[in-house]
């Protein structure tokens, strides 16, 4: 395969078609409706649905993925907080699918320009209840092609929702990127509907004094939890790398995803210390020896809140941008 | 079924048996909505079927059609609260688009399995536990399918029927059995008494076949309800 140049946004929907999509519901958003036109031009028009809004978005996505098929939704943060009740639907009833949430700046209606806004949501849970997806920060156009990739390949393993959540500056930047198809397939999907087994697909678990718990349910509901053990090995084993990453002796890291990213690697070769970027934010893969941690991020404090929930005993220096990807000399002043 | 559990004298009863036979004979798929339905997908015997959000059927439907294909018989079994209340943006761009899925809307007047809350379909006048009572000036007026359905898309189908009548049961057995061969957008509104929270059984089922009676006329009922 020769390399293209593609923008990230065009690179995710032509990586979604090599390995496999089928279906796709989309809802016009900046900055991600790039993917939403290739695909629809690309796609038979019966199967990529310009839905009405994200909220039948993400239910038309739960009706494909019942049915077995690789499905797949491009939304920016206000369209994202319209499909979360659908999403942990999703998770609760075990139908795969892939989100690719290219975030935007700001609360509410908020500006077009990049941010890492919406990690917070997507790490934390999915929707309501306990519906943790995977989460996949790509920091490169290749990155975003492969992510989707993978991202089909864990969805359809762990029978859940699986998001890929860019900034948008690496949602419009144009790079050389190599469209790679996916080696992994499952073929038997014998829980899907469609073929008279059946097969109920439902997130509903009857509870106390209605009806107590049958030995199908305790199953299902051990199984929810299983997952989520299981989502740090299936990533480890599905994806060829979880993260960028530097050693430091001192233990002093910097820390960024997406663009952000990029320039944190750069500041750190610079000013001699180690780079953690992770490709994949959860299930988080955690680095030893950590001591001092400069989390640089643009918008608010959220990878702050990560990663102090994962580094507990390092130090946790924030340095924030408002509204703009930061610029090497800047970032290299305020890292004292 | 495997088990039913409806209320006792539910009007839902006879509706989801017909239901459940004609999805087996044609190997269907049932779309399960929230509302007195929700338990419906676990309990149908030998049909392969989704539970579905809150007003969000069609959405799920739609989406199965598709990939399915256009043989798959596709079922959307929602209440008015449910279908007309919270996913009439479903409803509406589903007409629109002239899906060929079948839409079965239990039209028993208000959010029964919460407890009897006025929904889009709860006529004028009559009291519910958010309408005392239901005021024009207040609440606007109920929504009228028949109506709705014409004025959005002529090519839908749409059919009336009762569960409080055993001519109304029949009839929808028939319609189930017509929409199944339409190939379009199929829409059946069942009127249905819910003796819970319409004072008994005697009174629901008067209710309903009153209400049902007045809805060719005109959408203001003036039975005496609870």
């Amino acid at each position: 395969m020769t390399k293209k140049l593609l923008q990230g946004n065009i690179a995710a929907a032509e990586s979604a078609l090599a390995n496999g999509l089928e279906f796709g519901a989309f809802y016009p958003i900046t900055p991600s409706s790039e993917t939403m036109e290739h695909l629809v031009i690309k796609m038979h028009p019966l199967k990529a649905i310009c839905s009405f809004s994200e909220l039948e978005t993400i239910n038309l996505l739960y009706g494909a993925g019942a049915t077995g098929v690789r499905n797949m939704t491009a939304t920016s943060g206000c369209g994202f907080s319209l499909m979360r009740e659908g999403l942990s639907y999703m998770v609760g009833a075990n139908v795969p699918s892939v989100i690719y949430l290219v975030m935007r700046f700001s609360p509410g209606l908020g500006g077009l320009t990049p941010s890492n806004e919406d990690i917070s949501i997507v790490w934390g849970v999915g929707g309501h209840g306990q519906s943790k997806c995977p989460v996949f920060t790509p920091s490169t156009v290749q990155e975003i092609a492969d992510c989707i990739r993978w991202s089909f390949d864990v969805a359809d393993t762990l029978r859940m929702p699986v998001i890929v959540a860019v900034d948008a500056v690496l949602g419009q930047m144009y790079e050389l990127c190599e469209i790679k198809k996916s080696e992994f397939t499952i073929t038997n999907k014998d829980w899907a509907i469609g073929a008279n087994r059946n097969n109920v697909i439902s997130s509903r678990r009857t509870v106390g004094s209605y009806q107590s718990y049958d030995d199908e349910q305790i199953k299902q509901i051990k199984h929810v939890l299983e997952r989520e053990q299981n989502m740090q090995y299936v990533c480890k084993t599905l994806c060829e790398y979880q993260y960028h990453y530097n050693e430091n002796k001192d233990g002093i890291y910097i820390t960024g995803i997406g663009t952000t990213g990029r320039v944190v690697q750069e500041v750190a070769e610079q000013k001699g210390y180690g780079y953690i970027v992770p490709i994949i934010l959860n299930p988080m893969y955690k680095i030893n020896g950590v001591k001092k941690l400069y989390v640089v991020e643009v918008g608010g404090t959220q990878l702050r809140d990560i990663m102090s929930a994962n580094y507990r005993d390092a130090e946790i220096v924030s340095i924030v941008y408002e509204n703009a990807i930061p610029n090497e000399e800047d970032l290299i002043r305020r890292i004292v | 079924m495997r088990q039913i559990r409806f209320c006792p004298a539910c009007g839902h009863i006879p509706i989801v048996k017909i239901e459940e036979e004609l999805l087996q004979k044609h190997q269907g798929i049932l779309i399960g909505t929230v509302g007195c339905s929700v338990p419906l997908c676990s309990d149908m015997e030998g049909v392969d079927a989704i539970s579905s959000a809150h007003g969000r059927g069609l959405s799920v439907a739609t989406s199965v059609k598709r990939v399915l294909g256009k043989d798959k018989m596709v079922l959307v079994h929602a209440g008015d609260g449910d279908g007309l209340t919270i996913g009439i943006g479903e409803f509406v761009h589903t007409c629109l688009r002239n899906e060929k899925i079948i839409y079965v809307l239990i039209n028993n007047q208000q959010f029964g399995m919460t407890g009897h809350q006025m929904s889009a379909l709860t006529p004028l006048e009559i009291t519910t536990k958010t309408s005392y009572p239901r005021k024009e000036e207040y609440h606007g007026i109920p929504v009228h399918v028949g109506k709705l359905v014409r004025a959005l898309n002529p090519k839908v189908k749409y059919y009336r029927t009762t569960s409080a009548t055993k001519e109304g049961i029949n009839n929808f057995r028939k319609y189930l059995e017509e929409a199944i061969n339409n190939d379009g957008f199929s829409v059946i509104e069942v009127v249905s008494p819910c003796p819970t929270f319409w004072g008994n059984a005697k009174k629901a089922y008067e209710y309903s076949k009153d209400y049902f009676n007045s809805l060719e006329e005109e959408h203001i009922c003036n039975c005496k309800g609870k």
